[in-house]
Formats: structure tokens, C-alpha cells, sequence
């Protein structure tokens, strides 16, 4: 079940894109969890037949799951991750400008636009946008993005929750065996379920058996795909990391390794990448990158690139730091001449990052003293952290209290004898980093609602609103110069910009979401 | 006029939705207050907006682009509604409720939806199938014995709930068999039993029920629209 900040994001990013009455229905589907259309029906008192439209594009953008074919009532879920993902969407578009041109930012955006499309309406969409377009170029387009994994085949199957799947493929792993089950044998059953799961989600990747023969399939936008690029150069997130850290030579260094190293497998939570090898990351690096720059060396020497190279990765692997302290700093790993890319480690910091940032917003640099003295020593006593963390008692109270009420901090009771009277126990003070994480969060969708809002709002305030209507007729909006008064162009030329000022808020503070969710998966498991 | 001089005080009467301030205040007094300290609250610094880089600007213009599309397609559901207002010249200019486009068979493939929502909304005349799950017994409450009337229909509700629970597609509940069964014959007691001698108005009010025409309740049953 989702939380219900989440809830109410989804619901509000539901009816932006597709309506009130389909944000009804994503709002019972959210807060009730699986239902049919008859309690649908019943929770939200609209016609069956708007209920079913509204399933029907749901579907068709890939929002909702269905329960397998075997069960006797069709049973929709709604895909909660997805829905957030779609205030990426801009993003995306604009890397596959970036990467393919306008062609290709305009294939990815139809394909956003409908969910999932075959080729042949590509095309023919394509066509009808833009004049002098040949087929041929839009069919090479594709085929680069197919290559290359942004956009992957939809399979029926795709569409059945994968919960379902995972129960089922449980039974069938349980019914093998015929006696009784041990823990041990349940568990392994469990593993191998999930295995399943994952291998057939690979396996629809890889099924892309040639364009040519694949007119009939379609095709939908992996967002894996395009998450990991976010990651690793568009957010610019890990090569900033680098430059902040070190400096341009180290960013230029890391950037060539992460071209390097491009799987279209994997998603944007593998622990590390696959090891590279130096020379494939020298070849990378670009002709005019002086990388002598940001090194120095005392020797007139001057040394060739590949020995800056291994010096730079040196740095970027703390190899001079061999402690757990310079393994958390580290990019990369360093194994004889493989190199690997630490994405755990990188995720980890920018959590962290992430998580000091905003309780330095809250608390001062103060609160992030006392976060970071906790995270680094594991849980202490009150009078221990304001004698470390150099405060006054009387600041530092009344500060983890508000720590506390943030989420940031939580408290450890250690009672001293068996009645734990109060007076005699012991408080502990301590991070817990996965409830810092899951407050931090829910503060970040209650912002994203919140932005949302306010842009409903400024539309449907009511001068605002009149002008919309009024420049949506087909006359004004060929002639909007003479139609509109001068007074009703400013109004409307300054509700847009403030509708730009709070998408690029709402984008800012969604690179933070992806951050927390999607980079921090891996500590994460739902369905244990 | 007295009128006049309790009205004077524009907006400051009750009754008028306005977002005026009390007191003689206006939005800049209270802005300049927000921002000096005062005791309750410390004085704010409200964060400013950093320049949106180019690619930022880009971004933005397209996640905007994809709401403005969205609005226009046939992924917008909408329920078309008639007023009754007077048609004006602006009509015809205004997009109107037709020019919304409907979800189209064709773009979409049967495969990746639940059939029985896919068929009922593309051909919503066709006969649907009613699928008995478990065999339901419909009562027969003339069946039982008079002197249970009391205790059978309770004891069988709780298990004709649960089945007609999970199976949304019975038949339909006929209006014309009513007069059948059900309460019919047990609803009234039409008094001929009864000993009237001392009972004047209970023997007007017996009357009275039993000579008219037996009143139903019917809750009309959608489940078959579904």
C-alpha cells in the first residue's frame, strides 16, 4: 500500500494529465489498494462507462496492472512508481534531444504522449507534425533507440502486476515439492520467484528480435534506461560530485568512464558497474581534455595521458586511503587495470548529501553537526553529544527534540533495571537513516502536491481562468494580437511565467525524489 | 437613512466572501509585519528563486508541453453535459465537447487490457455474459413455515449476502415476479384473526391496510448495468 502523501500526489499528477473524473478513480484505486470495476463502481459513484474509459487510458499509459487471466474477477492495481515517474518526463525528452536531436526527442515524446505506439503510427504521426520527414529517418531514429535500450517492447504480460506473479510463481515453486516445507525451503522458494520475475522483465528486453520483423510490437520508453543517463551525466549528479570533490580533470576522467561503461541492462540501482578496462576509458576521453592541468607534478617530466589517467583514477579510488572512511569516498574501484564504477558508494553520499542539505535548511549548521557526529559514532547519551558536539546543554536539548520531530533522529531507550522507571534508563540518541530517508520523502511529494496546487489554482483563479478559456478559442488563437486586449495579454504572459517558475520548482525537487527512490532502491524492499 | 449608514463600510460586513483584511489592514501592512520579528514569530527570510539555465528552461517547456497535449487527447476523459444557457456568438469559436477526442479501437491493442472492460466499452450492446459462480438458491419465503417468519429470513440474509457478495452479474432482479414471493403474504395481517371488540381505531387502522392494495418497496437494482 502506498503512503498517503504519495497517494495524494499521484491523484493530483493523475487529474493534470488526464482529467477529474480519472483522478477519481486513481484516488479509490490508490486509497482502497486492488479493486474491480463493480467496487469502482461502487467507491466512486461515477457511470460505468466513464469508469471504463478512464481504465482504459489508464492502461493504455501504463498506470494500472491487471490480475492474471486465470482469476475469476479482473482485479486492477494501480502502479504508484510509474505515476511519479511522469513528472520526469521533460527530462527525458530533453536527453534524447540532446543524444538523437530533435527527430529523436520527438519519437520519445510521442511515444510518452500515447503510452506505447507500434511503429507504423510513429510514423505516421511523425509525419503528419512535421513536413518533408522521410520514413527512412524516421526509421533509423527508432532503430537507435531500440539498439541502444531507451525504448523497449510491451508485452502482454507486462501488464499483470507483478505482485500476482510473484505469488504465483511462489505457489508453483511450493506445489514442486511435495512434503511440508522448512523456513529455509520456503525462503528459497521466495528467491527463486523473484528470480523469475526479474529473468522474464530481462527477457522482454531482449526480445527485441530485429526491427523489421517488429512492426506489430510495441514499443513504450524504458525508463531504466533513461534514469541511469540522469544519473551519470544529464542531473549531472555524479560528475559534479566528482568536480566539487576533486576537479575538472577528475569530472572529465569520470565522465569518460561512465561512456565507457554502457550497459542497456542495467537500471539505475546496480550496486557497481561492469569492470572496464583503462585503455577503453582512455579512448573516451576527448582530443582536447588537458588533463595535465589539475595535476602537478614537481619533475619537468611531462607525462604521457594514460599516466594522468591512472593518477586521477588513483584519486577517484582513495587508493591512498585504504580505510572505510576513503572506501565511502571513493567513485571508482581499482582492480589491476579493470576499473569499476561504485554506484553504491555514490548513492550512498548523495543521500547523504541530500539528507544534510535539508536538515540544514531546518536546523542551522548546528542540527547537522549533531547528525553528522551521530551517523559517524552510532548512538550516544545527551550529555556525551553536547560535550563532543561542543553546545551548550541547554542548546542541545531542545535541538534533538526538533531533530527528532523531523524525523532525523530517533531515541534508543536502555533501561536499567526491570521496571524501567524513567529516571533510570538511559537515552540513547542515534540516525536512523531509513526513517530520515522515508520522512525526507514524504516532505518531498507533500512539496510536490503542494506545487501542484498552487498551479491549479492560479489557473482556475477566476481572471486567470477567463482569459485561458478566452484564448482557447480557435478565432483568438490565430490572431492573438488583435483579440486580446493588451491588458489580458500581460495577464496571461504573467501566469505563464509564474506556471514556469513552479515547474522549474517541481523539477528541482523532483531530482531530489529520484535521488531518495529511485538511486536508494537497493536498501529498500517492499514486498518483504 | 438608516440603511445607509449601516451599510457604509465596504466588504466589512459578514456575509460578503472577501479576502479584505480586517481592521483597516491591507496585504503590504501584513507583508511588512511577516518580515519584521515580532515576539511570537522570528523574522523570516523567504528563499529566492535561482535562474533557470537554458536547459532547465527547455525542460520545463516540455513537461508543460506534454499537460497541454494530454488535455487535448482522447486520454482526457470528460463526460459531455448539456446547459441550458443562451448560445452566444463565442460558442462556435470555443472548443467544444465534441472536438474532445474519444479513446479509438484501433490504436489500441485487446492484448494489454482486461477483455470484459475492453468489450463493454467498445460495443456496449452487446449481451453479457451472466456467469453463475455458485448456484444461488433464490428464497422462496413462502416456503417457510408461518410461525418462523420471524427467524428464517434473518438466518438466511447473512448467507444470501455472501453469495450474491461475490457474484456482481446475477440475473436480473425482475420487477414482475414480485408479486410472487417475498414478503407478500407474510406482510399483512389483514386482521380477520383479530378481535376487534375493544380496539375502535386499531380495527380502522387494520382495515385500512388490509383493503388497499399491497404497498412494495423495490430498490432498483443496477448490478446488471455494470
Amino acid at each position: 500500500m502506498v503512503d498517503p502523501e504519495a497517494a495524494k500526489l499521484c491523484t493530483q499528477i493523475i487529474r493534470s494529465h488526464f482529467g477529474p473524473l480519472t483522478a477519481t478513480v486513481a484516488s479509490a484505486l490508490l486509497t482502497r489498494g486492488r479493486l474491480n470495476l463493480g467496487q469502482i463502481v461502487q467507491f466512486t459513484s461515477l457511470k460505468p462507462r466513464t469508469i471504463r474509459a478512464a481504465v482504459i487510458a489508464l492502461f493504455q499509459q501504463n498506470l494500472l496492472w491487471r490480475s492474471s487471466a486465470d482469476e475469476e474477477k479482473e482485479m486492477l492495481e494501480f502502479n504508484v512508481d510509474e505515476c511519479l515517474t511522469r513528472l520526469r518526463f521533460g527530462r527525458y525528452v530533453w536527453w534524447a534531444e540532446k543524444k538523437y536531436g530533435l527527430l529523436g526527442g520527438e519519437v520519445v515524446q510521442l511515444v510518452l504522449d500515447h503510452g506505447k505506439l507500434k511503429p507504423p503510427d510513429i510514423y505516421r504521426q511523425l509525419q503528419e507534425s512535421t513536413s518533408n520527414l522521410l520514413v527512412s529517418e524516421c526509421k533509423e531514429t527508432l532503430y537507435k533507440l531500440v539498439s541502444e535500450g531507451y525504448l523497449r517492447p510491451s508485452t502482454a504480460l507486462s501488464h499483470i502486476s507483478p505482485r500476482e506473479k510473484l505469488i504465483q510463481y511462489e505457489a508453483e515453486e511450493v506445489g514442486k515439492k511435495a512434503n511440508f516445507l522448512t523456513a529455509k525451503e520456503l525462503r528459497q522458494a521466495k528467491e527463486a520467484a523473484r528470480a523469475r520475475v526479474r529473468r522474464e522483465e530481462q527477457e522482454e528486453i531482449m526480445a527485441k528480435n530485429g526491427i523489421k520483423s517488429a512492426d506489430e510490437v510495441h514499443f513504450r520508453v524504458n525508463f531504466n534506461r533513461f534514469d541511469v543517463f540522469i544519473r551519470n551525466s544529464v542531473g549531472q549528479l555524479v560528475e559534479t560530485a566528482a568536480l566539487q570533490r576533486f576537479n575538472e580533470g577528475a569530472a572529465a576522467v569520470i565522465r569518460a568512464t561512465l561512456l565507457a561503461y554502457d550497459n542497456p541492462q542495467q537500471g539505475p540501482n546496480e550496486a557497481r558497474s561492469d569492470p572496464v578496462s583503462v585503455n577503453n576509458i582512455f579512448t573516451r576521453i576527448p582530443e582536447n581534455e588537458d588533463l595535465s592541468r589539475g595535476l602537478y607534478y614537481p619533475s619537468k617530466h611531462k607525462p604521457s595521458q594514460i599516466e594522468l589517467l591512472k593518477e586521477y583514477l588513483g584519486m577517484l579510488a582513495s587508493a591512498d586511503n585504504p580505510s572505510p572512511s576513503g572506501r565511502a569516498a571513493s567513485f571508482v574501484s581499482l582492480s589491476g587495470s579493470k576499473v569499476q564504477v561504485e554506484f553504491d558508494v555514490i548513492h550512498r553520499r548523495l543521500q547523504l548529501q541530500a539528507l544534510e542539505t535539508a536538515c540544514r535548511d531546518r536546523h542551522g549548521s548546528e542540527g547537522v553537526r549533531v547528525v553528522r557526529l551521530l551517523l559517524e559514532t552510532g548512538k550516544m547519551d545527551e550529555k556525551q553529544i553536547s560535550k563532543i558536539a561542543m553546545m551548550a546543554p541547554k542548546d542541545c536539548r531542545p535541538l534533538l527534540f526538533s531533530l527528532s520531530t523531523d524525523g532525523f533522529v530517533s531515541l534508543q531507550e536502555v533501561p536499567r533495571g526491570a521496571d524501567r522507571n524513567p529516571t533510570r534508563t538511559f537515552f540513547l540518541w542515534y540516525v536512523d537513516l531509513t526513517k530520515a530517508y522515508a520522512t525526507l520523502l514524504r516532505n518531498a511529494y507533500k512539496t510536490l502536491y503542494n506545487i501542484g496546487k498552487r498551479r491549479q489554482s492560479e489557473a482556475e483563479e477566476p481572471l486567470v481562468k477567463a482569459i485561458l478559456e478566452k484564448s482557447q478559442r480557435s478565432d483568438v488563437s490565430q490572431d492573438v494580437e488583435r483579440l486580446l486586449t493588451r491588458n489580458e495579454r500581460e495577464e496571461l504572459a504573467a501566469w505563464e511565467k509564474r506556471r514556469d517558475e513552479l515547474t522549474l520548482v517541481e523539477m528541482r525537487v523532483e531530482e531530489m525524489v529520484f535521488i531518495l527512490r529511485t538511486l536508494g532502491t537497493t536498501a529498500v524492499d517492499d514486498d518483504v | 437613512m438608516s440603511r445607509g449608514g449601516r451599510g457604509g463600510g465596504r466588504g466589512g460586513r459578514g456575509g460578503l466572501a472577501n479576502n479584505i483584511p480586517p481592521m483597516g489592514l491591507t496585504f503590504a501592512d501584513i507583508q511588512a509585519m511577516s518580515r519584521e520579528a515580532t515576539e511570537n514569530y522570528p523574522a523570516r527570510e523567504l528563499p529566492v528563486l535561482t535562474e533557470p539555465s537554458e536547459d532547465e528552461k527547455r525542460i520545463c517547456q516540455l513537461q508543460n508541453g506534454f499537460v497541454t497535449r494530454l488535455r487535448r487527447s482522447q486520454y482526457y476523459i470528460i463526460e459531455p453535459t448539456k446547459t441550458n444557457d443562451l448560445e452566444r456568438y463565442s460558442d462556435r469559436y470555443r472548443p467544444s465537447l465534441a472536438s474532445q477526442p474519444v479513446l479509438k479501437r484501433r490504436d489500441l491493442n485487446p492484448a494489454f487490457f482486461p477483455p470484459e472492460i475492453f468489450e463493454d466499452y467498445f460495443n456496449p450492446r452487446r449481451k453479457r455474459k451472466v456467469t453463475k459462480a455458485t448456484s444461488t438458491k433464490k428464497l422462496n419465503l413462502d416456503d417457510m413455515i408461518d410461525e418462523n417468519d420471524e427467524a428464517s429470513p434473518l438466518e438466511q440474509l447473512p448467507r444470501k449476502g455472501s453469495d450474491s457478495g461475490s457474484q456482481l452479474e446475477e440475473e436480473d432482479y425482475d420487477v414482475d415476479e414480485e408479486f410472487d414471493n417475498d414478503y407478500a403474504e407474510n406482510y399483512f395481517d389483514n386482521g380477520e384473526g383479530d378481535d376487534m371488540d375493544d380496539l375502535g381505531d386499531g380495527g380502522g387502522g387494520g382495515g385500512d391496510l388490509g383493503n388497499e392494495h399491497p404497498q412494495f418497496f423495490t430498490i432498483p437494482d443496477r448490478r446488471s448495468e455494470v
